[in-house]
């Protein structure tokens, strides 16, 4: 669910839709892959917070947290639990 | 004697070796490759394979000693040891004289003669695309990504493995050890990809390069040439650069292939970039990603977490500040790492302040309703990459030119005295040629996502390609200086 809602963020979102594609899988770097660079992820952090309702810290701030939809679910459940 | 890559010596031993090679049993194959590898390392530059054993020797030891310690200070300090002397052993061949010539310069300025002389060192062949590479190694350990491998001899060719060896591509231990160490399958793919390979990268480098090396050569050697000139002279000069960094490394690709080990991809098609992200991740590949991996990202995510900038705002702010300040860095890295001198230090603030108008460019736009045409939209991307090569030509004004007046002169020109009737010069006829059909074929290779796909053709068209190559190398021709640009770094 929360995997689905990342990836309809990165479907349409005007920063990411053109890189973005059904193809890339939850577990695919998007760092790697250059749907995210480091500017866009200004805009992802921005979006994942108004829409699950969180909120990110500097010390959240690790690539780890942010490497593909797979990871980003994982730091969300953390982050709400 | 230096053993080009397309010169009948180096075709004549690879061949030699690539037949020892498969008749051996696989625990002979490495050696022998190492053998080769220090040989046609000596045939380079012999002077400097001591450098090579010492970063294979203190690597090999503290990868091993990261590994074992139990101790995080431990394994700190042999991770220092392995940045400390990779690093100090690149800074002093490569930066020491600039260091100096630059003391020199600036005591000057204040009417102080410090007595420094400059040392006049030459550059190692290889150095710094082996140093990044054998670093990655530690690096990797230390991070816990990789395990250290206990086989000199497999460490040792991975570090001087001749076809990447003096230019590269940067490989990670974690790409390529593991390859070195399989026992390989002869398989007649690999001839077929491996002669391809070889074959298009000499002719990008002997036939495109070289003959538009003249061309860039007659232009920068203009004292007062106009508008139009300049731009030619740098649209030859990126296609050159380009043609000879991307050939060589396709000619690296090839040699490895046919020894059943897959080297990365090094350019894919830059010329087809959008925008300076995209641009990086199709050019030198190999060091951009490296760059990425160890300065960039780490730099992104830890400037957040400073104290000071944490006070300065938000999330928002924090990330961009992360953002601007390890990409400052990164890009003078990536600049420096071609050389020390004013030229490639200007490149990287040239490169660092365009990007980031890009970007701001980029975010801007994105406020803009957005249309669903496609004509439009094909137009758009058209002028991105049109936009994109335009301004990675001007930046070769500052790789190539001779000196900061030249910069000066020619920048002056291109924008007060640019008569577009004069690109049509006849005797300029192959550039044109040149862009065509490299734009065309390029084309079809990106449509298709692979460059690889006219191996995977059926013989008559690959017959025609090569054929297609002979007759273009017959008509535009080779000259003199085969030298390959990328060898002085």
């Amino acid at each position: 669910m929360i995997g689905e809602e990342i990836r309809e963020i990165l479907m349409t979102t005007r920063e990411f839709k053109a890189k973005m594609s059904d193809e890339v899988k939850d577990s695919d770097s998007l760092l790697q892959q250059g749907i995210v660079d480091s500017f866009g992820l200004i805009q992802l952090v921005v979006e994942l917070e108004a829409r699950f309702s969180i909120t990110i810290e500097p010390d959240d701030l690790q690539k780890e947290n942010f490497e593909s939809i797979d990871s980003m679910v994982g730091f969300i459940e953390a982050k709400r639990a | 004697m230096v053993f080009l890559f397309h010169s009948p010596a180096f075709i004549i031993c690879v061949s030699l070796v690539l037949v020892c090679y498969w008749a051996l049993p696989h625990r002979f194959r490495n050696r022998l490759l190492l053998a080769a590898s220090y040989g046609f390392y000596c045939s380079w530059d012999w002077r400097f394979l001591s450098l090579i054993l010492v970063s294979t020797f203190v690597d090999y030891n503290c990868g091993l000693g990261i590994h074992r310690a139990k101790k995080k200070s431990t394994r700190k300090a042999l991770l220092l040891v392995s940045l400390g002397v990779n690093l100090s052993l690149l800074c002093f061949f490569k930066y020491f004289d600039f260091f100096i010539e630059g003391m020199v310069a600036l005591c000057g300025a204040f009417g102080f003669d410090p007595g420094f002389t400059t040392l006049n060192l030459v550059l190692p062949l290889g150095i710094s695309f082996y140093t990044f590479q054998t670093l990655s190694y530690t690096i990797d350990i230390y991070r816990g990504k990789f395990e250290p491998i206990r086989s000199w001899i497999d460490f040792s060719l991975y570090v001087a493995y001749f076809p990447q060896l003096i230019a590269g591509p940067i490989e990670k231990a974690r790409d390529l050890l593991p390859q070195i160490q399989a026992v390989k399958e002869w398989r007649r793919v690999q001839l077929r990809e491996g002669i391809y390979l070889f074959v298009y990268g000499a002719f990008k480098k002997v036939v495109l390069a070289d003959s538009l090396g003249r061309v860039v050569n007659e232009i920068f050697d203009t004292p007062e040439a106009s508008g139009a000139q300049v731009l030619i002279g740098l649209w030859a000069f990126a296609i050159q650069l380009y043609c000879d960094f991307s050939g060589y490394s396709n000619m690296a690709r090839g040699v490895s292939h046919l020894f059943g080990i897959r080297l990365s991809t090094n350019f894919d098609l830059p010329f087809f970039s959008k925008s300076y992200f995209e641009f990086f991740r199709r050019w030198h590949i190999t060091l951009s990603g490296w760059i990425a991996e160890y300065v960039y990202m780490p730099l992104y995510f830890y400037i957040p977490t400073l104290s000071w900038v944490r006070r300065l705002g938000g999330i928002r702010v924090q990330l961009l500040l992360g953002a601007t300040l390890s990409l400052l860095a990164t890009r003078l890295i990536f600049a420096i790492w071609h050389g020390a001198s004013i030229n490639f230090l200007l490149l990287g603030v040239f490169i660092y302040v365009t990007q980031l108008l890009t970007v701001g460019f980029r975010m801007l736009l994105h406020r803009v309703p957005e249309t669903g045409r496609t004509p439009l939209r094909w137009a758009g991307n058209t002028l991105r990459v049109l936009l994109m090569f335009h301004i990675f030509c001007y930046a070769m004004l500052l790789f190539r030119s001779h000196d900061l007046q030249q910069i000066a002169a020619f920048t002056f020109a291109l924008f007060t005295d640019l008569d577009p009737l004069a690109l049509v010069v006849a005797r300029y006829w192959y550039l044109y040629v040149i862009m065509v059909l490299l734009a065309f074929y390029e084309a079809v290779q990106y449509r298709r996502a692979d460059q690889l796909f006219i191996c995977r053709a059926g013989f008559y068209t690959q017959m025609v390609f090569y054929l297609v190559l002979i007759f273009l190398y017959i008509q535009i021709g080779a000259i003199a200086d085969h030298r390959f640009l990328y060898f002085q770094f």
